[in-house]
């Protein structure tokens, strides 16, 4: 009821005439804030409307964290180390792994699919013509909270692994991993986002939002165990290393100086890629069926 | 026969005209594996055996498992959960062929072309980690065995999806089962990596399942591995969850379809 008192379209959400120019930005941010919340509450209403969808969801991604560590701990119960990575160290590095892949999953993997969708079905129109970013739109519409408890059950993880190995990590370290975690996110949404964007091109893809899964899921591995060009290929131009090697060693205090500005960088670079791709990309769209 | 030949080409021509998907969901089959020949690589650096494998066997499994994956792994429950939930599956049940049948040649025509795609992938793996699986020799004998293995394998994988996609009857949702069902297959059926790197006990429990007839089996056989080497008990194994796996089946399916309400029809 209270989102139809606030509807975000742009008889309420355009800057109030007779503002001042230097409170536009303030403005905007404000009111991009206002929608990002009406979607969020709008999802978990949703959420809390179908429980049982919700139990399921949650339930099976909570076995997939499960699954993750059961797996390490297969390998490495048997192997000693690899490159340098042990049981105690892979506690750490599998905790990191789900944390980012449960918020990934959470933040972009329902939106990632309803674009394609968007596009296939030239429902795209409905987004273009609000007086909002439409890349922010299709991008943040939807939040799944049955994908957080993957996120949970990798702190748990972290928190073991740190116990394990007597670490108490300083707040630089911290901040480091928190920064980190951060630009695998971005980094990661870029390129998701970027090849969903495609299907601009391509026209149908039914199932191209999960072209990025197969290769998160390199990531569930130390990413130091890879050979020749695939290492820096991971590391300095996908954000394959950032998801869970990469934060791990921040928190272990082993990553080598200037990976943080580096991996900062890389994400805003990508980020602004993604925009500029999309823009480009929107000349493709021809609004198929509408 | 020609009725199922013909619904077999079109289900090629799906699959051909739908290639990019096609190639997205070989992803999944390929990738997983690909990372394990990784992560073996740099784990016998330290070690020279891990479980009783040694790296070319590992590395053999490991590619092995991959093949299999594209070459006998079907995932029909999630069309047979999507026909049900939808009431689709009226549509196949009034026709006159064998629905089982159907799906069984339609899965058939979509692995066709994802086994084309997995061509170049196999081929690369034998070019990248030929030097260190060299030391490995497959003697002829084996090669009929093996064959047949992997020809009861896939069998075995059918019906075990089938007996899955029956669930959806009930729950009318895929999801929890089918999450359930790559973990187990994943963890305890050697899908990814191989069984004996499971505690004893495990092992023990692990062998009851009937997915070490589609990976474990025709790969021990390709191996030699342990007690497997005697291939044609392994083969009894397949021919004994066949037999099992097909009535139950036939229980679920008819249970099923007294509980199949054709949902929108």
């Amino acid at each position: 009821m209270r989102e139809r008192a606030h509807p975000p379209t742009g008889a309420s959400l355009a800057p109030l005439p007779g503002r001042h120019e230097s409170d536009g930005r303030t403005g905007a941010i404000r009111r991009y804030a206002r929608v990002y919340l009406a979607c969020l509450r709008n999802c978990l209403a949703r959420e809390l409307e179908f429980r049982t969808s919700f139990a399921l969801s949650a339930g099976s991604t909570l076995l997939w964290a499960i699954f993750s560590m059961v797996l390490a701990g297969l390998i490495f119960t048997n192997v000693r180390q690899v490159a340098g990575w042990d049981l105690d160290r892979m506690f750490v590095l599998t905790g990191s792994f789900l944390i980012v892949e449960g918020l990934s999953a959470a933040l972009f993997h329902r939106n990632m699919q309803r674009l394609s969708e968007l596009v296939n079905r030239g429902e795209l129109d409905f987004v273009l013509t609000r007086p909002i970013s439409s890349q922010f739109l299709v991008s943040i519409r939807y939040v799944d909270f049955g994908d957080l408890p993957t996120a949970v059950v990798g702190v748990v993880y972290l928190v073991i692994g740190t116990g394990r190995l007597g670490l108490t990590p300083g707040p630089a370290e911290i901040g480091g991993y928190v920064l980190l975690v951060g630009c695998a996110l971005m980094s990661l949404y870029a390129i998701w986002f970027m090849a969903v964007t495609l299907v601009l091109w391509t026209g149908r893809i039914n199932n191209i939002a999960a072209v990025v899964e197969p290769f998160m899921g390199l990531a569930r591995m130390p990413s130091d165990v890879y050979r020749g060009l695939v290492r820096p290929i991971m590391t300095y131009v996908l954000p394959i290393a950032a998801i869970a090697t990469l934060p791990s060693k921040a928190l272990l205090g082993v990553l080598e100086p200037g990976m943080l500005p580096y991996q900062i960088g890389l994400a805003a670079v990508l980020l602004w890629a993604s925009h500029r791709f999309w823009h480009c990309s929107l000349r493709k769209y021809s609004s198929a069926s509408s | 026969m020609r009725l199922y030949l013909t619904l077999f080409r079109i289900s090629l021509q799906d699959a051909t005209q739908y290639r990019v998907e096609s190639a997205i969901w070989f992803l999944y089959e390929t990738v997983p594996p690909l990372m394990m020949a990784a992560v073996w690589l740099a784990a016998y650096q330290d070690q020279t055996t891990v479980a009783g494998f040694s790296l070319a066997e590992m590395l053999a499994y490991t590619v092995g498992v991959m093949i299999l994956r594209t070459l006998i792994t079907v995932h029909i429950e999630h069309g047979m959960d999507l026909e049900i939930r939808r009431g689709d599956i009226s549509n196949h049940l009034v026709r006159p062929f064998n629905i089982w049948g159907f799906w069984f040649v339609d899965s058939l025509g979509w692995k066709m072309f994802r086994n084309a795609l997995s061509v170049p992938v196999v081929l690369g793996c034998l070019f990248w980690f030929g030097p260190e699986m060299g030391a490995l020799s497959i003697s002829l004998d084996r090669l009929l065995p093996l064959v047949m293995s992997v020809l009861l394998g896939a069998v075995v994988c059918f019906l075990l999806k089938l007996c899955l996609g029956c669930t959806s009857f009930w729950t009318n949702d895929i999801v929890g089962v089918a999450t359930l069902y790559e973990v187990v297959a994943t963890i305890l059926g050697g899908m990814l990596v191989p069984v004996a790197l499971l505690p004893d006990w495990l092992q023990a429990v692990a062998w009851l399942l009937p997915i070490q007839a589609i990976y474990s089996v025709p790969l021990a056989i390709l191996l030699g591995k342990s007690d497997w080497e005697n291939a044609w008990y392994g083969i009894g194994l397949q021919v004994g969850w066949i037999v099992v796996l097909w009535a139950l089946a036939h229980v679920l399916w008819r249970a099923g379809l007294r509980q199949y309400e054709a949902v929108g029809r």
